[in-house]
């Protein structure tokens, strides 16, 4: 029996990254996952992928900052698996890397948007839905080690990540005893696309990214996927409103 | 003399005081000092304590109690007046304070510790009747105490409990409030010294038989000379007549101590009263041997206190 | 499998409580669990309940205080089994619950010793034997909500959790690079003899937890031991340093 044997989850962003890893590892599992990206070849392919190795996935392609685009999908997802158990509300951006004053308008709002505006957005449907059922379900967003203390370069994906964990917790309060349980992981540096773009070619700056973590290096995507699953499961189950460090100890300094 | 001592009290022995009563108020002070340290590193979590000055007895001075409530105490508890000991010439309000949080933290008790006067100043009758005005004191203010009057005990070790079984004989015969249980550990009860303990243990650690006569010439002053017929059962509750009517009793006696056999020779005259009681002679000890915390026997004793108190005092 | 076969754990405070929660868990899932304890039979019980389930365990006593004793013990594990690979460091005292103007130097330092220079013992002395494993180990420490905030009337009990969480974040970033992680779980009201002692003497504390959880009601050992068992399984593998709060949602407000 999988650790989330049989529960409908969502993934949000789960055609690459950390998010592809989590739909595998889900299906794995024993979830039946349905994954959320505006990326459609990757997110058919990480389907076809889940299902060659006999797990159970479907892809849809919605926009986590509209509103009735997401509550149509998880009424439709609801409607047809009988509940949304779970959702890791992983999709998110980056800025380019740069000191405030370098800092452009237009890459904040549209930071802002995707990370924050859109977990609210996906937290607010998802929880409406769980509202409904008895058992409550787990919600897990994707957070950051950005979340959690300053980057230099970062202002912009740093406030947006801040943010999360504070929609995290405070929405964990507002439905504790209601069985709903809202979590935030924050991943260090992460072996995705995500940070290639940060590090470009440059092995100088992976090699520096590597020296600034305890674990002296990055970690694997499955790594991240690992604590979302934990949290997503019933093994957590009295655990909410926590910000989750996977980051082989680059916040314990 | 040699003694058989409990292996595990042998290494202490050397750090006990001697010649207590000799220098009696060099004696007063240093304790004083050290337990006073050693209070405030205790701290007081659970415990609510105040001190209390009530009146003294006629044409006497003012007496101080100091008072340990349980925290959160509602409904009223069973009460403890408890008696220091320290030869009637020594200790004070901070000689047994330890014990007493202890005791009221634990059972879930209010103590009442009494700062009786001392002899050589205060001879008998002046400790005795101090614990008598703060006996009657307590039973009078129970209410406001939240102590259950019918669940009043004493408590005293050493010269205390000689003084807590002269309150219970007081009691009997002028009248006074009812003690539902007492605590006697290591008592003194019989200043003729005529017992086959108190001959033969004249050099055990803390107390001995010259610290024994010491004690006694102190608290019966110039009124009355040791061993004389004329010393009032009051002062040496072992030459009561009769000690039929005394509450349930727990004495406690120690092997190597010179006032062992009175404890003993007490206790089976209560027994043939048909007063309950209970009787402990703890191998291998001395007088004050329970200071050694560390020890089996003294960890033994320790819990016993407890035990037989809550069982004396009808605990809930 | 089990998310810890074949692993040797050693687990202190594992006669009653968390403790012996945790014990049972990881047994049920493949562990061979070294079950330590103050207590006369050092968990004999515990032993007991884990054997007669199919399960695999031994019982020592130890006074976790007493730094000769730890290390003798775990070279003995080592000896035996030939590593040690993971640790929870679990055994603990609560102390009075008293305002610092009232609270005793004796108490703080009995406190201290036992939660404090107790986990410094465990520590040292495992990560000593895993340096020395090339596949390293994983050590969990129980802290508390107490460690992440304040408490009235637990002055000791707090700074001394406070430690525990300091140790963990400082020795995690010392062999992070080493294979050994270092975590700590940090429960909120748990359901366990350390609060039935304080229930017992004050009944309405009982309400008073559940009311101040944001999920109404006290933790189960057994919801703590989840998250210890995750810990110290290789799923958290790029997890280290961090203080995991399992605690109803109690340090999110």
């Amino acid at each position: 029996m999988g650790i989330v044997q049989d529960k409908t989850i969502i993934v949000t962003g789960g055609a690459s990254g950390i998010g592809q890893a989590a739909s595998k590892l889900f299906a794995t599992e024993g979830a039946q996952v349905i994954i959320v990206d505006l990326q459609e070849e990757a997110g058919n392919e990480t389907v076809d992928q889940i299902a060659f190795t006999g797990g159970k996935a479907e892809y849809h392609s919605v926009d986590v900052t509209n509103y009735d685009q997401f509550k149509a999908l998880v009424e439709d997802v609801a409607g047809r698996y009988g509940s949304l158990d779970g959702a890791f509300n992983n999709a998110g951006i980056e800025a380019p890397s740069s000191k405030i004053v370098r800092q452009s308008l237009e890459d904040w709002s549209k930071v802002i948007k995707v990370n924050m505006t859109g977990v609210f957005v996906c937290v607010k449907c998802e929880v409406e839905q769980m509202l409904l059922q008895k058992q409550g379900g787990s919600i897990v967003n994707t957070a950051s080690v950005a979340g959690l203390i300053g980057v230099q370069g970062a202002s912009t994906y740093n406030a947006s990540k801040h943010g999360v964990i504070g929609i995290t917790k405070t929405v964990a309060l507002e439905y504790a005893k209601k069985k709903i349980r809202v979590n935030a992981v924050c991943p260090g540096s992460t072996d995705t696309a995500m940070l290639k773009r940060l590090t470009g070619a440059s092995q100088e700056f992976t090699d520096y990214l590597n020296s600034v973590v305890a674990m002296g290096r990055a970690a694997k995507p499955s790594e991240i996927a690992e604590a979302v699953l934990w949290l997503l499961s019933d093994r957590s189950s009295y655990v909410t409103g926590i910000a989750l460090p996977v980051d082989g100890g680059y916040t314990a300094a | 003399m040699t003694y058989a001592f409990d292996p595990e009290l042998v290494d202490s022995i050397s750090a006990f005081p001697t010649d207590i009563m000799q220098n009696y108020q060099a004696t007063r002070d240093k304790f004083y000092q050290l337990n006073l340290a050693r209070n405030q590193r205790l701290g007081s979590a659970g415990v609510e304590i105040s001190e209390r000055t009530i009146p003294g007895p006629e044409n006497s001075p003012d007496l101080k109690l100091r008072i340990y409530t349980p925290e959160g105490l509602t409904n009223p508890a069973p009460g403890l007046l408890c008696l220091h000991g320290g030869g009637f010439v020594l200790g004070d309000l901070e000689f047994e304070h330890g014990s007493y949080l202890k005791l009221c933290r634990e059972l879930r008790i209010v103590v009442v510790a009494v700062d009786y006067r001392l002899a050589p100043e205060s001879p008998y009758p002046a400790a005795l009747n101090d614990c008598f005005a703060a006996l009657t004191w307590v039973n009078s203010n129970a209410n406001e105490l939240k102590i259950d009057p019918e669940r009043l005990g004493t408590y005293g070790q050493s010269a205390g409990s000689c003084i807590a079984t002269a309150l219970a004989l007081m009691s009997r015969d002028e009248g006074g409030p009812s003690i539902v249980f007492q605590y006697l550990g290591i008592p003194v009860f019989d200043d003729r010294m005529q017992t086959d303990s108190m001959k033969r243990f004249v050099d055990t650690p803390l107390w001995d038989k010259t610290g024994t006569s010491m004690a006694w010439d102190f608290y019966l002053g110039d009124a009355y000379k040791r061993g004389a017929d004329d010393v009032p059962y009051l002062a040496a509750p072992a030459r009561v007549e009769s000690v039929a009517g005394l509450p349930p009793t727990y004495i406690s006696t120690m092997e190597f101590d010179p006032l062992r056999d009175e404890g003993v020779l007490f206790a089976l005259r209560l027994m043939q009263a048909g007063v309950p009681v209970e009787l402990h002679c703890y191998p291998g000890t001395f007088h004050g041997s329970f200071m050694v915390a560390k020890a089996e026997i003294s960890k033994r004793e320790a819990e016993e206190i407890l035990v037989v108190i809550r069982r004396g005092l009808h605990c809930d | 499998m089990g998310m810890v076969q074949n692993k040797t754990i050693l687990v202190t405070g594992g006669a009653s409580g968390v403790g012996q929660a945790t014990a049972i868990l990881l047994a049920s899932e493949g562990a061979h669990v070294v079950i330590a304890d103050l207590a006369d039979h050092g968990g004999a019980e515990t032993m007991k309940l884990i054997s007669s389930a199919g399960g695999s365990a031994e019982a020592h006593q130890l006074d976790v205080s007493d730094y000769d004793q730890m290390r003798d013990l775990i070279a003995q594990i080592a000896k035996l089994h030939g590593s040690l690979d993971g640790a929870f460091n679990n055994a603990g005292v609560a102390g009075p619950v008293a305002r610092i103007s009232k609270l005793g130097t004796d108490d703080w330092d009995q406190v201290i010793r036992v939660n404090l220079t107790g986990i410094f013992a465990g520590v040292k002395c495992e990560v000593e034997q895993m340096l020395l494993q090339e596949t390293g180990g994983s050590i969990v420490n129980t802290a508390s909500t107490c460690g992440l905030v304040g408490m009235y009337g637990q002055t000791a009990y707090n700074a001394s959790k406070h430690g525990v969480v300091g140790i963990t974040r400082t020795v995690a970033l010392e062999y992070a690079k080493k294979n050994i992680r270092v975590n700590t779980v940090c429960p909120g009201f748990t359901e366990t003899p350390m609060l039935t002692m304080r229930t017992d003497v004050d009944p309405s504390l009982s309400d008073y937890f559940d009311n101040h959880v944001p999920m109404g009601r006290k933790g189960q050992a057994s919801e703590i031991a989840e998250a210890a068992m995750w810990l110290l399984s290789d799923r958290s593998s790029y997890v280290t340093g961090v203080a995991l709060p399992i605690d109803g949602g109690y340090t999110a407000g």
